[in-house]
């Protein structure tokens, strides 16, 4: 305690410090809001600057714009569809229905409460822990344990959004094909490129994000008006209510622990903790089919894992010195600037650091709360603007985040074609989340298949020396087998 | 096979040829990789028969809904989430507006690297309202003038993203000319 008292005095007491914070909040914030460009590019641009900066602001700045960053993506999330970062994508599986049913404000409301708890408890367990933790989390944690939570994820996932489990299925499938084009992770073998450069690096999951989200969703609303059934969201300022808090106590210590434990793990980070999170959410609710319909336990279990996801992401950066994801990996060239390596050591030669940034995620995290409520007040205005004069806004800033991404037109005709497959697979009920899904986990599936199969001699029964690894096997296997004999002998009348 | 509608029936066999012809372009990178057992193609190849099953659950999901409807009320199911009755004809132009829709972003994408961001976007948003429904010339030009302006804002100025200038002579010139103004 003592340690997190002499180190709120410390960034407190020096007006650069505060002034730093201060920038850092609010630039996280709006960067993160913005599709494509994200906290990212904030980051990037601010890195050579940070060498101007001491180490201790530097490495605030940074921590401080992950906090509000990951916050950020959600209000456009659910105002308009459109995830500001692929950790908000959840986030908008329920909050952009909620807007659709005139409760954008209770949306928005639970993102900003979610978020501030998610990731102040995020930063108290950071203190407490980050050594044992951080020395089990890279020992038991392997490429076995990792695949078999992408398998328990995509399994899940299979059941959200779609008309029924088997489009479900092939959504998230989708997803996986789609992931395999460029080249494979193991030997670098050309798959699926037909001959075009531009696919050999892959197809980056912004443009396609962006398209399956936004620009689908304006298709969608363009399709309501050409056939006269277009609705206008009515705009709702409340607030959730404490009891509605209440009810939802237990998805919220839910997310909690799955958003810190899938962010201790590097290379994870508030992604997967997001749709974890709401995969769960779904998984113990009783009534699954109220999801992806405007339910707020979703968008209180997608945004309270994924800031539950930041402080856990500095316990294998300032303990072992693995960053968690390309933030945290520009905070290590922070560190690097200032002749500073981030490891075991930090905690020994540079204590105050260490506690003025604990310290700074707590404040920053207790801060969204304050600004977010600003938010809900003013930003759900933006929903009287009428949908036909925002369609082109939309899509242009979701061009130029396609753009921004790697330079290449090509990334925006992307996002317009998946904007084109989206809208047709979300009119038959195919789900654009298992599609996102299979997307982004793809990738750390296959190359995690093919360490853990190396690993195990490609025998199986290697996971009964893993529990953990196989406990998650079995899950997603029996979730897979009771959902497909539910959907196999029920009818749909 | 009765009371499948032709959506359905068009969707499977979607599912089953992508699957088919995923599977035969496999062909083309079936190589072994020495230190890994199942190749470049195992991971796609796993995936692919997943397709196939799930596209044959479905379509038996299908069959059988139908015979259900068929038995119970003799009617078949409609597609889609927008109602669809044959009663109700749906206007030639909202269908033309609808694809206008679709593909007039498609056109602006492929037109970008030529003519740039910065000339072609105020034609594309102009176009698009007017496509969504816009005909008040006022509203029109005001609203593409505010948007144009509130993007190059953000991104151009403040931002400093770069956006695509153009190759074709005088928009690359024009692209250029704004940017010294903007910035």
């Amino acid at each position: 305690m003592e340690h997190f008292i002499a180190g709120s005095i410390t960034l407190f007491s020096n007006p650069t410090s505060v002034l730093i914070f201060i920038a850092g909040l609010l630039g996280g914030m709006v960067f993160g809001a913005i599709p494509g460009v994200s906290m990212l590019t904030l980051a990037a641009i601010l890195l050579p600057f940070t060498a101007q900066l001491t180490a201790q602001d530097g490495i605030m700045l940074f921590s401080v714009i992950y906090c509000s960053g990951v916050f950020g993506g959600a209000i456009t999330a659910i105002l308009f569809n459109i995830p500001g970062a692929p950790e908000n994508a959840p986030t908008a599986f329920d909050g952009y229905p909620m807007t659709r049913k005139g409760q954008a404000g209770k949306a928005v409301g639970a993102a900003v409460m979610c978020s501030a708890l998610g990731g102040t408890a995020s930063a108290l367990l950071m203190m407490v822990a980050t050594a044992p933790i951080a020395d089990w989390a890279i020992s038991a944690f392997g490429p076995p344990e990792i695949f078999a939570l992408v398998f328990f994820g995509l399994s899940v996932a299979s059941s959200v959004g779609a008309k029924t489990l088997w489009k479900g299925w092939l959504s998230v499938l989708f997803g996986l094909m789609i992931a395999m084009v460029g080249l494979d992770p193991v030997g670098g073998v050309k798959r699926f490129d037909f001959g075009v450069a531009y696919l050999l690096a892959g197809i980056h999951f912004i443009p396609t994000i962006l398209g399956v989200f936004a620009v689908s969703e304006v298709f969608i609303q363009a399709e309501r008006r050409a056939t006269g059934i277009y609705e206008a969201p009515k705009v709702n300022l409340d607030f959730p209510t404490f009891a509605e808090f209440w009810k939802l106590k237990f998805a919220v210590a839910r997310s909690v622990v799955i958003g810190f434990f899938c962010g201790i793990l590097p290379g994870i980070g508030a992604t997967l903790a997001a749709f974890m999170g709401y995969s769960e959410a779904v998984r113990w609710a009783k009534d699954k089919t109220k999801f992806g319909k405007g339910e707020l336990e979703g968008v209180v279990s997608s945004e309270t894992a994924n800031n539950a996801a930041t402080g856990a992401a500095m316990i294998p950066l300032l303990a072992l010195g693995l960053p968690g994801g390309a933030l945290t990996a520009m905070m290590v060239g922070v560190f690097q600037m200032h002749d500073m390596e981030p490891g075991p050591l930090v905690f020994i030669n540079s204590g105050d650091l260490v506690w003025v940034v604990f310290a700074a995620m707590f404040y920053a995290n207790i801060s969204i709360f304050f600004l977010g409520w600003l938010q809900t007040k003013t930003v759900v205005h933006l929903l009287r603007v009428p949908f036909h004069l925002l369609a082109p806004a939309i899509l242009l800033m979701a061009t130029v985040g396609a753009y921004a991404v790697r330079g290449l037109v090509i990334d925006i005709m992307v996002m317009f074609i998946a904007g084109i497959v989206g809208f047709f697979l979300r009119r038959s009920g195919y789900s654009v989340a298992g599609i996102v899904l299979g997307l982004i986990l793809g990738k750390i599936g296959e190359q995690t298949f093919a360490q853990a199969m190396q690993m195990l001699h490609y025998e199986l029964t290697g996971y009964l020396d893993r529990p953990i690894g196989l406990g998650l096997l079995i899950v997603g296997a029996l979730t897979l087998i009771i959902n497909g004999y539910r959907a196999v002998k029920g009818a749909r009348i | 096979m009765k009371g499948l509608t032709q959506g359905q029936v068009f969707e499977v066999s979607f599912w089953l040829l992508f699957a088919i012809g995923a599977f035969a372009y496999t062909y083309s990178f079936n190589q072994d990789i020495e230190i890994y057992r199942y190749g470049a193609f195992g991971w796609p190849r796993a995936v692919i028969l997943l397709i196939f099953l799930a596209a044959m659950f479905q379509f038996y999901e299908d069959v059988r809904f139908s015979k259900q409807l068929h038995e119970i009320h003799g009617i078949t199911e409609t597609d889609g989430d927008i109602d669809a009755s044959e009663e109700t004809e749906v206007p030639r132009t909202n269908h033309f507006r609808l694809a206008a829709t679709l593909f007039v972003p498609v056109i602006y994408a492929s037109l970008l690297e030529l003519i740039g961001f910065y000339s072609l976007t105020p034609v594309f948003i102009a176009i698009f309202l007017y496509i969504a429904g816009e005909r008040r010339w006022k509203r029109l030009i005001g609203v593409t003038v505010f948007i144009y302006v509130f993007i190059l804002i953000c991104f151009a100025k403040l931002l400093y993203v770069g956006l695509p200038t153009g190759n074709l002579h005088p928009f690359y010139d024009f692209s250029n000319w704004l940017l010294v103004i903007i910035r």
